[in-house]
């Protein structure tokens, strides 16, 4: 798999990687900022600007990551439901369908 | 009641005719040509969810962006906590769309696995289960138990369970009838 397929189809996980690499590298940099200071009024705007961005882009990069197994799942069921309905697929008495796909233990 | 089963867009892309072997972990249901378009799809879910996340976040973003630019500008101590309950408000606001995202996939994909069963367990007997037993079974290498009408153990050689029995072996109540 060369570069750009593996960007086409993993860019959801690629872009979450991406988002909690941002996420962690703004908290460290707010954690950096508020360390460097003692007073309170010069620490909040840290929080607020690298503390509450990262925690967003940890956020958002889970669901990010989260969205890509659920897609992954749902082509697979997608695939079986076409195959079944459309190719007369059957089921064998093990439960497992006459191709690879594995209906449920 | 009737339960609308959501159909997102499917691409209707050209398939590639690279003439490529499909890889051994490819199942077979996906190797025809024409499934592979079909599959060339945007995931579970709709326009309106894409709104909603993109929406949110790009919402949360802003107040964020805002919430930032103020309590930077400002000295006092209390104006500032008013611009961090701000922000914590944006990046909850954004915590809500991705949520909604992932329950609505969620959603979807249990609504697919529920029409994969149908179509797969349509003309399957259900399993036989001896009277006067509690209406649970499992089968052989199974670590769920099943109702007989279940999908999952249809045409297959179950046994049937009790409370004990359950308790013993550890089995879990299956995710699909339980």
């Amino acid at each position: 798999m060369d570069v750009m397929t593996a960007l086409r189809t993993h860019w959801d996980r690629i872009a979450a990687i991406a988002a909690v690499v941002v996420g962690l590298v703004s908290l460290l940099l707010g954690y950096l900022g508020v360390s460097d200071t003692e007073y309170v009024v010069k620490q909040i705007p840290y929080v607020i600007s690298n503390g509450l961005f990262g925690i967003f882009m940890l956020g958002v990069g889970t669901a990010l990551w989260l969205s890509a197994d659920l897609r992954d799942e749902w082509r697979e069921l997608r695939a079986l439901r076409i195959a079944v309905n459309e190719h007369g697929m059957t089921v064998r008495a093990d439960g497992r369908l006459d191709a690879e796909g594995v209906v449920g233990r | 009641m009737t339960t609308a089963v959501r159909e997102p867009h499917i691409r209707r892309a050209q398939p590639r005719a690279s003439g490529r072997r499909a890889p051994a972990n490819v199942a077979a249901s996906q190797r025809g040509t024409d499934l592979g378009v079909r599959l060339l799809n945007r995931g579970p879910w709709r326009k309106r969810d894409r709104t909603i996340v993109v929406g949110g976040c790009a919402l949360g973003l802003f107040g964020l962006g805002i919430c930032s630019w103020g309590g930077g500008g400002e000295v006092d101590l209390s104006d500032q906590l008013h611009w961090l309950v701000g922000g914590i408000v944006s990046v909850a606001l954004s915590s809500l769309g991705l949520a909604y995202w992932l329950l609505s996939g969620l959603r979807t994909v249990r609504l697919e696995t529920a029409g994969v069963f149908g179509a797969v367990t349509a003309n399957r007997a259900p399993a036989t289960v001896a009277a006067g037993s509690a209406g649970l079974v499992t089968a052989a290498g199974m670590v769920r138990y099943h109702r007989p009408e279940c999908p999952l153990v249809a045409g297959k050689t179950v046994r049937e369970l009790d409370a004990a029995t359950i308790a013993a072996e550890g089995l879990r109540v299956c995710g699909a009838c339980g």
